[in-house]
C-alpha cells in the first residue's frame, strides 16, 4: 500500500475513516516510520484542539446588556415633581413682583427685567415682547370666550395653566420618549 | 414540534419576560465572549462585540424560526458580527504564511516547548501551544478551527453558520490542520 494521503491520516486520527480503511492504514503504519511520525503530529494538533483554552469573561456583560437595553426611564412621580417644584417657583416669582392691584404679569416682568437684572436686561426684554405678545393674544382670546360664553375668564390665568401645561409636557418628551427613541435609534443602528 | 430550553426560554422573552433574557445570556455568555476574544484578541474589543451580540439577539428575537436549533441562528449572527468587525479593524497577524517573525516569536514564547521535547510536554502546555499556533494560521481557517473545536459545532452546523458548503468547510479545517502539523514538525517535534 502507497503512504496515504494527509487527509486520510486526519480522518484516521479522528477515527472518521470505515473499519476498512482503519485496518488498512493500521497495517501500512507498522511499516512505515514517516507515516507514524505524521500521524502522531495530527494526533497532538487533535489533542491540543480538542481541549481549547476558555477564559472566563469579565462580569456585568449582562448587566451592562440590560442597562443598554431598558434604559432606566424617569418615574411620573419625578416628573411630577418638577413640575410641582416648577409651578411653585413661578408662585413666588409672581407674589414677590407682581402687584395684583395696579400691574399684570407682563408688567411685573419688564420690572424684574429692569430692575434686578440689568445685565441681562436686553435678553430679558426680548423675552417680556415675546411674553407681551403671547399676554396679548390670550387677552384678546380671553375677551373673545367672555364675549361667546359670557363668563369672566382672567388672562393671567389661562397664560399660567399653558405655561404650567407646555412646561410638564416639555418634561415628560424629554425625559420619556426621547430615551425611547435613542434606544430604538441605537438598537436598529447595531 | 419539539422544543429545547433555549426555545422555551425565547417563547417567554418573546412574551416580555427579562429575566429569561438573562437566563439565555448566562448560558451564551462564555461561549461567544471565547469565540470573538479568539478572532479579534482583545478584551475590551470581544466584551463590547458580545455586548452588541446580545442586543442583536434581542432586538431580531422576533424573526426567529423556530423550526431550527436557536445555537446555529446565534452562532450566525455572532460570526457576522465578529467578521464584520475583523474586516473593518484587521488585527495586525504573524501569519504562519507571511513570515519568519511567527516562528520566532513562537521559538521566543515556547522555549520550553522544544528544550525539553515537545513529547514530554503536559497536557496543558500542549494545548496553549498548538491553539497559540491557531492564533496565526489566517482567518478564513482559524474561525473555522473555533467553531468546530472551540464551540463544538459539528460540519454540517458551520457550513450553516459561515455560507460555505459542508465540503469546503472540511476542507479548510483540513488545512488548517495542515498548517499546524507543519509548524509544529518545523519547530521540532518528536517523529516518533
Amino acid at each position: 500500500m502507497e503512504c496515504p494521503h494527509n487527509k486520510v491520516l486526519v480522518r484516521y486520527a479522528e477515527n472518521s475513516l470505515d473499519p476498512i480503511q482503519t485496518a488498512m492504514i493500521r497495517d501500512h503504519l507498522v511499516g512505515c516510520a514517516g507515516c507514524r511520525s505524521r500521524l502522531s503530529q495530527f494526533l497532538k494538533v487533535e489533542e491540543g484542539l480538542a481541549h481549547p483554552p476558555m477564559r472566563t469573561p469579565p462580569t456585568g456583560i449582562e448587566k451592562s446588556v440590560m442597562r443598554r437595553l431598558f434604559p432606566v426611564l424617569p418615574t411620573y412621580g419625578s416628573v411630577l415633581t418638577f413640575v410641582a417644584a416648577g409651578f411653585l417657583l413661578l408662585v413666588t416669582w409672581i407674589y414677590v413682583y407682581f402687584d395684583f392691584a395696579n400691574n399684570s404679569l407682563v408688567q411685573a416682568m419688564q420690572f424684574t427685567s429692569n430692575r434686578l437684572f440689568r445685565f441681562a436686561g436686553g435678553i430679558l426684554q426680548g423675552i417680556s415682547t415675546v411674553f407681551s405678545a403671547v399676554y396679548a393674544t390670550f387677552k384678546a382670546f380671553s375677551k373673545l370666550i367672555s364675549a361667546v360664553l359670557n363668563v369672566q375668564i382672567q388672562a393671567e390665568l389661562l397664560f399660567l395653566l399653558l405655561l404650567i401645561a407646555s412646561v410638564g409636557s416639555a418634561m415628560i418628551v424629554y425625559h420619556m420618549v426621547l430615551p425611547r427613541r435613542r434606544k430604538q435609534r441605537q438598537t436598529r443602528a447595531i | 414540534m419539539i422544543m429545547d430550553d433555549d426555545q422555551t426560554l425565547i417563547r417567554r422573552i418573546l412574551k416580555g419576560d427579562r429575566s429569561s433574557f438573562e437566563q439565555l445570556m448566562q448560558q451564551y455568555n462564555k461561549r461567544m465572549f471565547n469565540f470573538v476574544y479568539r478572532m479579534v484578541r482583545d478584551e475590551e474589543v470581544a466584551v463590547e462585540l458580545t455586548q452588541d451580540f446580545f442586543i442583536k439577539i434581542y432586538s431580531v428575537i422576533h424573526k426567529y424560526n423556530f423550526q431550527y436549533k436557536f445555537s446555529t441562528w446565534a452562532y450566525r449572527i455572532c460570526y457576522n458580527l465578529v467578521i464584520d468587525h475583523v474586516r473593518k479593524h484587521p488585527v495586525y497577524v504573524d501569519s504562519l504564511d507571511q513570515n519568519s517573525l511567527s516562528r520566532k516569536q513562537l521559538a521566543r514564547t515556547d522555549q520550553v516547548v522544544r528544550e525539553d521535547g515537545f513529547s514530554n510536554l503536559e497536557k496543558e502546555e500542549t494545548r496553549d501551544y498548538i491553539w497559540g499556533i491557531v492564533d496565526r494560521i489566517p482567518e478564513k481557517y482559524r474561525h473555522l478551527i473555533l467553531l468546530r473545536y472551540q464551540q463544538g459545532l459539528k460540519y454540517e452546523e458551520i457550513a450553516g453558520v459561515t455560507d460555505l458548503p459542508v465540503g469546503t468547510v472540511k476542507n479548510r479545517i483540513f488545512k488548517a490542520k495542515e498548517l499546524i502539523r507543519r509548524e509544529i514538525a518545523e519547530d521540532g517535534m518528536p517523529t516518533q
